[in-house]
Parts: structure tokens; C-alpha cells; sequence
């Protein structure tokens, strides 16, 4: 990696750049499991809602309000690590945010007045219990899911823009002639935000069904834990099911806008007509070619430009220096397909199950299957992630702006990057320690159902 | 117009987040320095004034934040890099503070550890208005600069006397709107003598720290008092907190929470407006003389207008939701308190 940097950046200090952008990444990895959960939790706490004010069960009651517990908690863990990003672009990458701000800040606008929205209709909701009509309040937790959804969306929308770039006219290191709304609307930005929409529903879902599965083996039939995955898993099967849908779309789009991407997720070194698409494999930067890996002829050339024969270009069509580090590309990229096509089975199986009637929650494979399965969504939110933005380097702004020549000129980021790991590790752990004390709560409180 | 609508949001909101985010810090700086067994009590209180509303208080800064970058986006570079390490510790405060209140509040098993959340939540709710304002000073004070050695240019900006004096200004008065925030909640006896004393003594240090503040702002390198004073919305603007500050007093002596909560948020409202009037249309002071203004650090006129308009549109949304949540909460929330 380091080596990698040192090819783009000759003269440069390596490893203040490296910092900057490990930085960066593990800010953003923390943020987005809890804004995949901070979006997705109100709806299924919702829907959970919605079964208790209708039938008047109150093990319905006690899963929402279980659940409103985790939602506090995710959104204000969610709430400070998003303040903190505000603040890191600049802190990191000032001479982007100088010239970027104005063009791709309309949908940051707009985030935060979503994010505003959300803020003050979870205050309704978690505060409303008792105070607010009954239904007034349960239509106040889908807000919060809807304003959360929308502040995604915009979010995506902005990183859409650093891949896909328009909007504005660029000569001589000048930005002119900008169109904010044109950012907004950027090539990228319907089909990432559609990926990153169903990945946040299918890892919140699995990830709740699974807990709440692992929970049901140790305390068989009960009828809180059946209940929860009950409600989650019609929303994470149906989102695993269309993401192959929407991937494929987005493996469309990136191989003719960023076909570099899409060469280093595949580890394609060579243009190639009939490519084939890769399994697995170890790519091999000196011999520049790809070992173990299973190979199924055509289809990559099928899957990027529907034609078996199409040609696919491969890394070899791009000067080295603008490669993104090809390793880390491919193998974050097989680990988000397989992760992919496992949910996608599971959520089939559910579909299948459910369809026809058959009881599915006393199968002990099934339970262990989703349990297992509990942390797998969330591993390829992270992945993909990774494909996305260690796929567009050495460029921040793609083809306009390096993520060199927009770091910081503040030195001694590596001090900066330990600090932000104490913190983001000190809250990670903090927040699994409260989750076990949510659930042994959970546990010593319904000994009173059978 | 446009630009007006920018200039003033940008302005509202860090009003509203000094006035709202600070009350919310002033809370934990309150059960810092309070006996420990009042502190317990004081604690309650907070949770029941600031609960529902607490999430939304600090959202303001992500709209300052926001609105800079978006609308003067060489002056959120320059801030963001020259002022990196006081912003660094002033994040440190958000996050921690913002987590340990909901883990005290929703930790499933109240034990030993809501010691730990306590501390974490008191420290640093004191640390963050001290490095907000910290930052303030640096951007008045004019010893930033866009080139020079590691300490010129990332120390000296903000590590020196009169930035930490604007900190600890900021950090009493923060103390000062939670005292006279909470009044309002109080029923028991004991407490409400607590409260009322700190909201004399902090609103007493405000006052001495913000009149140091305009000795040491005399020094011609500085120049604020200067223009301070001469400037007739500033001037005003320091009568009216002035004024206020006698209505505080009466509130906090004869025991009114409405009036004491108004005079506050208003002798905030009024330093600030007084503050933006002094050094308007003037963002940044430099080491060399000169300056990025609201006018010379201004996007491109697309980016503002756009986000003029968002802002309005934003506020139609924003406004009537936020209103009811206060409204909803500060009707049902006089139940007896804890």
C-alpha cells in the first residue's frame, strides 16, 4: 500500500497521506453501520408499532419498545460520528472541500435539513408514549424512518458526485460555470444510492432477524424473539433478493463511466473480448495475473455490456500511475458478491418458506443459518464501501482532482489517526457492551411470558 | 438577496446553537461543579428539560458547518486547516458528550457504570463550548495565517490568552443559560436555593469574563472593543444584554422560569449579534492585515442561490416541526419533576 501511495505521490510524505485516508475510511466505516441501522430500525420498530396498536398483543409493545431503545442509541451514535465527518472533510482534505463545497453542497443541504427532520420526529416519537394519540405517534416513528431514508439518499447522492462528476466546467486547475443541481443529479448517484438503500435494509434486517434468532435457540418458542424476526425478515429478504438486481445495473454503469473500477474489481490486467468473470483468485501485481481464481468464461463481458463477445477494458488500457490498489479492490469486491448471493439464498429460502405457509422458525438449521448470518450484511456494506472508494483513488474527485493534492497541509495526521481509532474503538466497544446489557434486560424481564 | 438569506442563516444558526447547544453543555457543566448529591438531582432535571429536544440542539452546528463550506468555502478551508487542532478537541467534546448522555439515559441496567457516563458526560460538556469559543477568538484575533513554521501557523492562532479567555467567556456562559433554563423544571426547595445561586454566579462570571474580554479586545492588534463601540447595532445590541441581564436577575430571585429562560437565550442572542455587528462583514482576521469577508470568500452565485432557496425551503419543513416538538414537550413535560 505504501509502495502503491509512493508511485502517485513521488515527493509527497507517504504516510501522512496514508493517514489522512485510513483516517477517512475508518471515520466513514464507523458512520455507516449506524446510519444503515439509524435508517432502517424505525421501520421495522414501525411495523412492530403498527402490530400492537392493531391487535393489543403486548409482546408487540414490548418488541417496540425494546427496539426504540436501539434506535436511541444508534442514532446518537450515528448523530456525533456524522457531526464529526462535517468536520473531518475539512480537517483532512480542505483544498477539496474549497473547491467542491459549492458544487456537490446542494445535497449536503439538503441532508441536513433531513437529518434536522429526523432529530426532531425521533424526539416525538421516543418522548410520545402516553402524550401524543396513539396513531399521531406511530405515524411519527415512520417519519423518522422516512426523513432518515431521505438523508441516505442525499448523502449517497454527494459521494455519487466524487465518482461522477458534473456540473461545473474545469480548465486550468478553475472550476466555473456551476450547477449545483446538475451535481446533485449526477451519472452515479441514482444507482448508488438504490445499492446503498437495499444493502442498508437487507444488513439491518439479517442482522436484527439473526440476533433475534440466536436469541430464540437459547429461549425456544419464544414468542417476543419469533415475533421480531417475524417482522424483519420480509424486509431483509425482499432487499437481498433485488440487490443482485441493482448491482447489476451498477456493474453496468461503472464499466462505462469508470471502467478502471470495475478492471481492478475484477483484477482484469488485460482488455480482453469474451472476458471471463472471476471467483476468488489472488491477484499477482508483478506477473499481472490473477491465481486460484474460478473462472466463468464470458460472462464478465455479459454482465458489464450484455454481449458475451463485448470487450471489457482491462487494467493495461490506463496509465499505472492513475490504478486504484488492485488487491484490495478485488478481494473487497468478492467478499461483497459472495456475502451478497448468501442473503440473497437465505431471503429465497424465507420467500419460499413463507409463500407457502410452512412454519420456518423451529428449523434449527434455518435459525443458526440466520444467526450466523447476523454480521454478514453489515462485512458487505464495508466491502463495498471499499470497492467504491479505494476503486476511485488515486483520484478524490474522479479525473478532476487527486486525493493527493487535497490533503491537509497541517502535519503529523498519524497523531490525528490514533486519536480518531482510541475514540471510534472506545465507542464501538462501548456501544456492543450496552447492546448485551440491552438483551440480558430483555431476557431477565421476559422470564414473565412462557 | 440571496446572499442576504445566507449571511443570515449562517448567523441564526450559530445564535441558536450557542444559545440551545450551550444551554444542553451548560447542563453538564452545572452537575460538574455541584455537590454529589445534588448533582444527582441535577442530572433528573436535565434529562426532563433537555430530553426530547436535545438531539435536535445540535444540529445547528452541522447547518453552520454546512452552510460555510457550501457558501464560503475558503473560509471553512482555512478555519478547518490552520485551526485543526482546538477543532480536533472541540469534535472530542461532541462526541463524547452526545454518547454518554443517551448510554446514562439508556443503559438497560443502571449500575456502577453510570458513574463513568457521568464523568464522561460532565468533562466534556465543559470542554466543548471552552474550544468553541477558543476558535472564535482565533478567527477574531488575527494571528492566522496561510503560510510559516508548525507553531506560527497551527499554535499560535488560538494558543494564547485571549483565545482561552473568549473559551472560558463561552464556557460561563453556557453555564449561565442552563442555570436559567432549568429554573423552570425545579419543584424541590434545596434545589431551586442551588440553582439560583449558580445562575447569580455564573451570570456574575459572564459578566466580569465578557468585561475582560473588551479590556483585553482594546489592544490596538486586536481592535474589538473599538469597533464594538462604535457600532451602533453592537452598541445596542450591548445595552439590550445589559438590560436583560436585571430581568434575569429579578426572574432568578423571584423564582420565574419563563422570564429567566427568555432574558438568557436574549443576553446570548444579544453578545453574539453584537459580536457579528463588530466584525461584519469580516469572517477571518489575518496575521498580515488581511481579510476573508462575507463578500470576497463568497461561492460562485449558482452555489447561493441554490442554497439560499434550501435554506428557506428547509426552514418551511424545519420551523413548524421543530415548533410543535417544543411545544408538545414544554405542555406535557410539567408533571411534577423527579
Amino acid at each position: 500500500m505504501a509502495a502503491h501511495v509512493q508511485r502517485l505521490w513521488p515527493g509527497g510524505n507517504v504516510d501522512e497521506l496514508l493517514a489522512a485516508r485510513l483516517q477517512m475510511a475508518i471515520s466513514l466505516g464507523f458512520h455507516i453501520v449506524f446510519a444503515c441501522i439509524g435508517m432502517v430500525m424505525p421501520f421495522l420498530m414501525a411495523a412492530a408499532h403498527w402490530c400492537w396498536l392493531k391487535t393489543n398483543d403486548r409482546v408487540w409493545l414490548e418488541l417496540t419498545k425494546a427496539w426504540s431503545r436501539g434506535v436511541a442509541i444508534f442514532f446518537a451514535v450515528g448523530a456525533v460520528s456524522g457531526t464529526l465527518l462535517s468536520f473531518e472533510l475539512g480537517l483532512l482534505w480542505p483544498k477539496f472541500m474549497e473547491h467542491a463545497g459549492p458544487i456537490f453542497g446542494l445535497p449536503f443541504s439538503w441532508e441536513g435539513a433531513a437529518f434536522f427532520l429526523e432529530a426532531i420526529f425521533l424526539g416525538m416519537f421516543l418522548y410520545g408514549w402516553n402524550q401524543l394519540p396513539r396513531w399521531l405517534h406511530w405515524t411519527t416513528g415512520v417519519l423518522v424512518g422516512l426523513s432518515g431514508l431521505a438523508s441516505g439518499i442525499l448523502v449517497v447522492a454527494a459521494n455519487g458526485w466524487m465518482n461522477a462528476p458534473s456540473g461545473f466546467r474545469y480548465e486550468n486547475g478553475v472550476f466555473f460555470d456551476i450547477d449545483p443541481v446538475a451535481a446533485m443529479l449526477n451519472d452515479a448517484w441514482f444507482t448508488q444510492a438504490l445499492h446503498m438503500t437495499l444493502a442498508a435494509f437487507a444488513a439491518t434486517g439479517f442482522g436484527v432477524a439473526g440476533l433475534h434468532a440466536a436469541l430464540l435457540l437459547r429461549h425456544p418458542g419464544h414468542p417476543l424473539h419469533q415475533k421480531a424476526i417475524r417482522v424483519a425478515l420480509p424486509f431483509a429478504a425482499t432487499a437481498a433478493l433485488l440487490q443482485p438486481l441493482s448491482g447489476d445495473l451498477s456493474a453496468k454503469d461503472i464499466a462505462e463511466r469508470q471502467p478502471l473500477k470495475l478492471a481492478a474489481a475484477e483484477a482484469l490486467f488485460e482488455t480482453t473480448r469474451g472476458a471471463p468473470l472471476l471467483i476468488g483468485g489472488i491477484p499477482d501485481m508483478e506477473l499481472r495475473e490473477v491465481h486460484y481464481a474460478i473462472e466463468l468464461p464470458y460472462l464478465l463481458s455479459f454482465l458489464a455490456h450484455s454481449s458475451f463477445q463485448a470487450e471489457v477494458l482491462g487494467l493495461d488500457a490506463f496509465p499505472e500511475d492513475e490504478w486504484p490498489p488492485v488487491p484490495l479492490v478485488h478481494y473487497a469486491f468478492q467478499v461483497m458478491v459472495g456475502i451478497g448471493f448468501v442473503l440473497a439464498g437465505l431471503g429465497a429460502y424465507y420467500w419460499y418458506m413463507a409463500v407457502r405457509g410452512r412454519p420456518f422458525l423451529d428449523r434449527f438449521w434455518f435459525l443458526a443459518a440466520l444467526s450466523a448470518s447476523a454480521p454478514l450484511g453489515f462485512i458487505a456494506v464495508e466491502a463495498g464501501w471499499i470497492v467504491t472508494e479505494v476503486g476511485r483513488q488515486p483520484w478524490i474527485i474522479y479525473g478532476v482532482m487527486k486525493t493527493a493534492d487535497s490533503l491537509t497541509e497541517m502535519p503529523g495526521i498519524q497523531y490525528s489517526l490514533a486519536f480518531y481509532v482510541f475514540a471510534y474503538l472506545l465507542l464501538a466497544l462501548l456501544v456492543a457492551w450496552l447492546m448485551k446489557r440491552q438483551i440480558a434486560a430483555l431476557e431477565s424481564q421476559l422470564r414473565v411470558y412462557p | 438577496m440571496e446572499h442576504g438569506i445566507v449571511v443570515f442563516f449562517l448567523g441564526l444558526s450559530l445564535i441558536l446553537y450557542v444559545t440551545l447547544g450551550g444551554a444542553d453543555f451548560g447542563a453538564g457543566i452545572l452537575e460538574l461543579t455541584a455537590k454529589r448529591s445534588v448533582a444527582r438531582r441535577l442530572r433528573d432535571l436535565t434529562y426532563h428539560a433537555i430530553g426530547p429536544i436535545w438531539e435536535a440542539n445540535h444540529v445547528w452546528i452541522i447547518l453552520v458547518i454546512v452552510i460555510l463550506f457550501v457558501g464560503f468555502p475558503r473560509a471553512y478551508a482555512e478555519i478547518s486547516t490552520s485551526l485543526h487542532i482546538p477543532l480536533s478537541l472541540l469534535l472530542l467534546g461532541i462526541i463524547i458528550r452526545g454518547a454518554a448522555f443517551t448510554f446514562r439515559h439508556y443503559d438497560a441496567i443502571k449500575d456502577d457504570s453510570q458513574h463513568w457516563y457521568d464523568a464522561l458526560f460532565r468533562g466534556a460538556s465543559a470542554i466543548t463550548p471552552f474550544f468553541l469559543g477558543v476558535c472564535a477568538g482565533a478567527v477574531l484575533l488575527g494571528e492566522m495565517r496561510t503560510d510559516g513554521t508548525f507553531p506560527e501557523r497551527f499554535l499560535s492562532p488560538w494558543l494564547n490568552p485571549f483565545c482561552f479567555l473568549i473559551g472560558a467567556f463561552l464556557t460561563a456562559l453556557c453555564a449561565m443559560l442552563a442555570a436559567a433554563f432549568i429554573l423552570g423544571e425545579v419543584s424541590r426547595r434545596d434545589i431551586m436555593r442551588h440553582i439560583k445561586q449558580r445562575a447569580f454566579a455564573w451570570s456574575l462570571a459572564t459578566v466580569v469574563l465578557g468585561g475582560v474580554v473588551l479590556l483585553a479586545g482594546a489592544q490596538p492588534k486586536v481592535a474589538l472593543t473599538d469597533r464594538f463601540l462604535q457600532h451602533p447595532v453592537s452598541l445596542l445590541c450591548f445595552a439590550g444584554a445589559t438590560v436583560l441581564l436585571f430581568v434575569l436577575w429579578w426572574a432568578v430571585y423571584s423564582e420565574r422560569g419563563v422570564f429567566a429562560r427568555i432574558a438568557a437565550a436574549g443576553i446570548s442572542g444579544a453578545i453574539l449579534l453584537g459580536w457579528f455587528a463588530a466584525q461584519y462583514p469580516v469572517l477571518i482576521h489575518f496575521k498580515d492585515g488581511s481579510h476573508l469577508t462575507l463578500d470576497n470568500a463568497f461561492a460562485p452565485p449558482a452555489a447561493i442561490d441554490t442554497l439560499a432557496w434550501t435554506l428557506v425551503g428547509a426552514s418551511l419543513l424545519i420551523v413548524p416541526a421543530l415548533g410543535a416538538l417544543f411545544w408538545i414537550f414544554k405542555r406535557v413535560a410539567h408533571r411534577p419533576a423527579p
